[in-house]
């Protein structure tokens, strides 16, 4: 199956998140804001140009730039 | 989450709050009584968890790990308590003294999102309160807990996979022998699985203790890593697991003890893309930067000119005072045309703007605008290869760029902080913008009827002018000095918040107005002074100030400037507050002081001087672009541990600005 990441997401939709494909410290931060398996995940807004993207996740709004939000995959 | 203002409510003191995470990058310690007894609290900076780090996260870190604190109290979001909860699970690891204070409750229940902290205390094993610090409830409870939880000997305890615990096994007897009870060996054992360097050294800082040099520890160590990446555990793997689980435990725990409603409504996501959507975001930002100072300038044309009659009026006092008391002509000249002068200046045409534009800029502040503009900026900032974090810092410097250089500990990468620490001062501060008015008001706007908001959008626009070199010169560091990728940005973007104006406005004209008194006493009364003997101490006939402003002269016209301009920035290194006023200082010597209360006379005054448009346009450039003020050079230098790097920002506006004057001089010469 096609993995689906954070930048293909219809806006507004909720998802539920897969598994992030960062690495180093920026994985760890991003797991640690709550980014982990079975958590509910939705795309609120993007910036005009695209990048960055705001996502709903367990209570708090987080901004990811497009090259991050690329590699975090729902399911 | 509110822990400044848990502290403040607790302690009485005032601790800048803001609503958004970074804002504290510090420890502060303040105390408070409760019948015999005084407690000693440390407000520390906010952090999502105690094993991903930036700069002040590490010292949030660091205390809660190695502060030997009787009772650390855990302050969470009662609007995101499953994030707040990862924390707090964490810190069990290191200590059961913990009091959860569930901050923020009246918020978070009028969205229907309801607590129940018996639960969560049976759950957890530790004290649960609630409390809305802003309005000061549930602090009595909070207080009584403390010595509850300082009693406390258990908590709740994540349990991990089979094979971690095994491992943590392995490791807990010889770690707990090596650390003698100094700290939790259990939460030594998972960093040493984690191979969490940073935490490690810390140790060492801190406790003197190198983990790895203890053999027993070392052999243990090896053991359960090669265990472990037999059962599959790679290091990624080992530190994922622990995340997860954690969160799994966190959702457990809050899912039992919470109604589950949403803490992001309908109406903060349409304030949201407004604020952020292609046409709204950028204008709406400008639009308020340029109402905040329309009422900055109209504010504080009337408070000046109140300020200045009654300074006028204390002179004559002041005046006839001193010559009563039989003072020599040069004492009372030294005193009331030196000393007074320049403080009373300071006072009437500087603190006016200060004493308006930073309380307004603390209601956006506290309202939760900021972090949308480091939304919106973000992708140029990507584009110049730094931090949309800058945006953030970039704001905290209109307050003051010494606060702002110490808040880009921030931005986690160290390249992109030292580019948003050298550009910091692109960005007037409260010091020198009320020059930049001052200037404006006098040669650009005077003549117009809408006087204030003409000014207003020159100012708005000058800013953007250095936003733009912001972006310029971050893009130029990033592509010589500092050259690097852009790393990532991850910003949370905090619920609006009503902020609480009455106080907001108090507090901060309050410290505000001490702080800038303070520093006009203590600096600009003995620069006036400084600067009168200079002027009337005379070598060969020429007193020094004419020898000093004659030396600098030939280098001042050339960047379109005058010798007394340049000597003026010069001196104004301790403060940029007196740059305006010693220039009329210098000028005034000379000549019979006339009165320059007013603006209009003194235009008259630079004018006569040899002030064209051009001298203002260059000497706002220069106030923009120019050398830091040394409390932000030291700043610099301790946040940078470098002299070379506080070298360079000093070097770098001061090149730019030389670079722009010269541009104008060119400009206004041959094209114009």
């Amino acid at each position: 199956m096609q993995q689906k990441s954070l930048l293909s997401l219809d806006i507004g939709k909720t998802y539920i998140l897969s598994h992030v494909d960062l690495q180093g410290a920026l994985r760890h931060r991003i797991l640690d804001l709550g980014f982990t398996e079975g958590a509910e995940i939705k795309c609120l807004f993007k910036a005009q140009s695209g990048s960055p993207l705001a996502f709903l996740i367990r209570g708090s709004v987080i901004a990811l730039r497009k090259a991050d939000a690329e590699k975090i995959f729902v399911l | 989450m509110g822990k400044s203002t848990v502290f403040n409510a607790l302690t009485g003191m005032h601790q800048h709050t803001g609503n958004w995470s970074g804002k504290t990058v510090s420890n502060a310690v303040g105390t408070f009584s409760r019948g015999q007894k005084t407690y000693t609290i440390t407000d520390i900076p906010g952090t999502y968890s105690l094993s991903s780090l930036s700069a002040e996260e590490e010292v949030a870190r660091d205390f809660i790990c190695f502060g030997n604190a009787d009772v650390t109290i855990v302050v969470c979001d009662a609007g995101c308590l499953e994030r707040n909860m990862n924390l707090a699970l964490q810190i069990l690891e290191i200590t059961p003294k913990v009091v959860l204070c569930i901050n923020l409750i009246d918020e978070a229940e009028k969205k229907g999102i309801f607590v129940d902290t018996q639960a969560l205390s049976k759950n957890l094993g530790v004290p649960v309160i609630k409390s809305s610090a802003r309005y000061k409830k549930g602090l009595n409870e909070l207080i009584d807990q403390i010595d509850t939880a300082s009693k406390n000997l258990n908590a709740y305890t994540v349990r991990y996979s089979q094979e971690i615990e095994n491992a943590v096994n392995m490791l807990e007897m010889p770690v707990g022998n090596a650390l003698d009870g100094k700290i939790n060996e259990r939460f030594v054992s998972l960093k040493l699985l984690c191979q969490d360097e940073s935490f490690l050294a810390s140790m060492k800082t801190y406790l003197g203790v190198d983990m790895l040099q203890y053999d027993a520890v070392k052999d243990a160590y090896n053991q359960a890593q090669k265990y472990l990446l037999e059962a599959g555990y790679t290091k990624e793997l080992i530190s994922d697991h622990i995340t997860s689980k954690i969160y799994k435990d966190a959702e457990k725990i809050c899912g039992g003890a919470m109604t589950n409603r949403k803490n992001y409504t309908e109406r903060q996501l349409k304030t949201d893309i407004l604020l952020t959507r292609r046409l709204t975001g950028i204008p709406v930002m400008l639009l308020l930067l340029c109402a905040v100072f329309y009422i900055t300038i109209s504010g504080a044309n009337v408070i000046s000119d109140y300020l200045s009659g009654i300074f006028d009026i204390l002179e004559l006092r002041l005046s006839s005072l001193l010559l009563g008391l039989g003072a020599p002509a040069a004492v009372h000249d030294a005193i009331v045309y030196g000393i007074y002068r320049v403080l009373s200046w300071v006072v009437s045409v500087m603190l006016p703007p200060m004493a308006i534009f930073f309380p307004m800029f603390t209601l956006l502040e506290d309202l939760g605008y900021l972090p949308r503009v480091a939304f919106n900026l973000d992708n140029a900032f990507y584009k110049c290869r730094s931090c949309g974090k800058q945006a953030l810092t970039m704001a905290m410097g209109f307050g003051c760029n010494a606060v702002g250089v110490t808040g880009c500990r921030i931005i986690d990468s160290p390249r992109e902080r030292l580019i948003a620490i050298i550009t910091n001062v692109f960005v007037p501060c409260n010091g020198r913008f009320p020059m930049l008015i001052t200037i404006i008001t006098m040669f650009f706007t005077a003549a117009s009827p809408f006087s204030g908001l003409v000014s207003a959008v020159i100012l708005t626009a000058f800013i953007v002018f250095g936003i733009c070199a912001t972006f310029l010169v971050s893009f130029i560091l990033s592509k010589t000095v500092l050259k690097g990728v852009p790393s990532s940005l991850v910003l949370e973007l905090p619920p609006f918040r009503k902020p609480q104006v009455g106080k907001v406005i108090v507090r901060s004209v309050f410290d505000r107005t001490l702080f800038v008194l303070g520093r006009a006493v203590a600096v600009a009364a003995p620069t006036g002074l400084v600067l009168w003997l200079l002027a009337n101490i005379s070598i060969s006939d020429v007193s020094i100030l004419d020898h000093i402003t004659g030396f600098l002269d030939p280098v001042g016209r050339v960047l379109g400037l005058d010798g007394i301009i340049l000597t003026a920035f010069i001196l104004g290194l301790p403060a940029n507050e007196i740059v305006l006023p010693i220039i009329i200082m210098a000028y005034t010597s000379s000549s019979v002081l006339t009165g320059y209360d007013t603006l209009s006379s003194l235009h008259t005054l630079l004018v006569e001087n040899g002030w064209t448009i051009l001298t203002a346009l260059n000497v706002m450039v220069f106030t923009l672009f120019h050398w830091p003020c040394s409390t932000t050079i030291i700043t610099i230098k301790k946040e940078t541990a470098s002299v070379k790097w506080a070298l360079i920002s000093v070097l770098v506006p001061a090149l730019c600005g030389i670079l722009i004057c010269l541009l104008n001089n060119f400009i206004f010469t041959f094209i114009l």
